[in-house]
């Protein structure tokens, strides 16, 4: 059974953003994850509503991350958490 | 898995209206769920996904859009009309469960079937079929309040499958339990997926939305993203 945990990263800004690796006993990396913050104002300059900003940034996001969660909007940011495609 | 549609949307649309706001909850939301698939769908608190869930399960009506639930066009249907359909092809699983306090256990799983019109008899072989199922057949006599989270909720997975559903609804099934018991009930979910059963679930949850087949993304009313999942079984560290 996958185990779900809970963990705290520190604050930062929009510019940047946080990888995380998940490593199987100092073998192999099974996944990363990416979090980073999306900025409807900064990162948007044709003013596009918030669906249709994520959506744009998530089709023209690199091929071999994907979504793995959305979280609630703060104030002009919406946090995102990435999961990298382990390709075979 | 089979490729029929066993649900189809096109721009479905829900608005809440009061005297002072109007509150567009789904916007535009085209989807088609195919029988024996198990999709989840995520995304923020707000962000339309319980809205969503209760029109595909009948519980109410977009405010445009069309619905065809098994090829029948439902979106203009009146209450009587849902109700007929839900009883017939419907399951709900609630994350408070939603069991009624005055009923025992096997009274509470009983209750669809009586709405669906069997006859004692095969009710009670129903019933007891359900619960052995679930595992919870030592406490048909027990009332909801005796049971702990896990097993209440495996007593509204009973009820939810007794009659056999063409496809089950499920919010935030695990959302009032510990992890243990949360496995548990995806387990039981996922079972039932692999015996044919459809099932559409709303979840935070990551882990729970790992047993899906599919995952839906809302955002302010809309889809905008969605993931197809390699099966469970190939997501374990080789």
């Amino acid at each position: 059974m996958p185990k779900e945990i809970k963990i705290l990263l520190p604050d930062f800004s929009s510019k940047e953003f946080f990888d995380i690796h998940i490593q199987h006993s100092r073998n192999k990396i099974v996944s990363s994850y990416r979090f980073e913050r999306w900025d409807l104002e900064k990162d948007n300059p044709n003013k596009l509503d918030a669906s249709e900003f994520l959506r744009n940034k998530i089709n023209s996001y690199a091929e071999d991350w994907q979504v793995s969660e959305i979280f609630a909007q703060e104030n002009k940011t919406i946090p995102i958490l990435l999961k990298k495609i382990n390709k075979a | 898995m089979n490729t029929i549609p066993m649900l189809k949307t096109t721009g479905l649309t829900k608005i809440y209206r009061n005297s002072e706001v109007e509150t567009l909850a789904l916007q535009n939301v085209s989807l088609e769920v195919k029988e024996g698939e198990f999709v989840a769908i995520m995304g923020p608190s707000g962000c339309g996904k319980t809205t969503l869930l209760n029109i595909l399960g009948l519980l109410d009506n977009p405010s445009k859009g069309t619905y065809q639930f098994t090829n029948i066009e439902t979106s203009k249907f009146k209450e009587k009309q849902r109700a007929q359909l839900r009883k017939k092809n419907l399951g709900y699983i609630f994350q408070n469960f939603n069991l009624i306090e005055e009923l025992t256990v096997f009274e509470n799983v009983e209750l669809p079937l009586i709405y669906m019109g069997f006859k004692s008899g095969i009710r009670k072989n129903l019933v007891i079929s359900a619960l052995k199922k679930m595992h919870i057949l030592h406490r048909k006599h027990h009332f909801p309040e005796q049971l702990s989270g896990g097993q209440q909720q495996r007593v509204a997975v009973a009820r939810a499958v007794v009659g056999s559903p063409k496809l089950i609804l499920a919010d935030e099934p695990t959302g009032n339990l510990d992890s243990a018991h949360g496995d548990e009930v995806m387990r039981t979910l996922n079972d039932l997926n692999k015996e044919g059963t459809t099932i559409i679930m709303v979840t935070h949850s990551q882990r729970d939305a790992s047993y899906a087949n599919r995952i839906l993304r809302l955002f302010d009313g809309q889809i905008i993203n969605e993931n197809i999942l390699q099966s469970f079984s190939e997501k374990t560290i080789s």
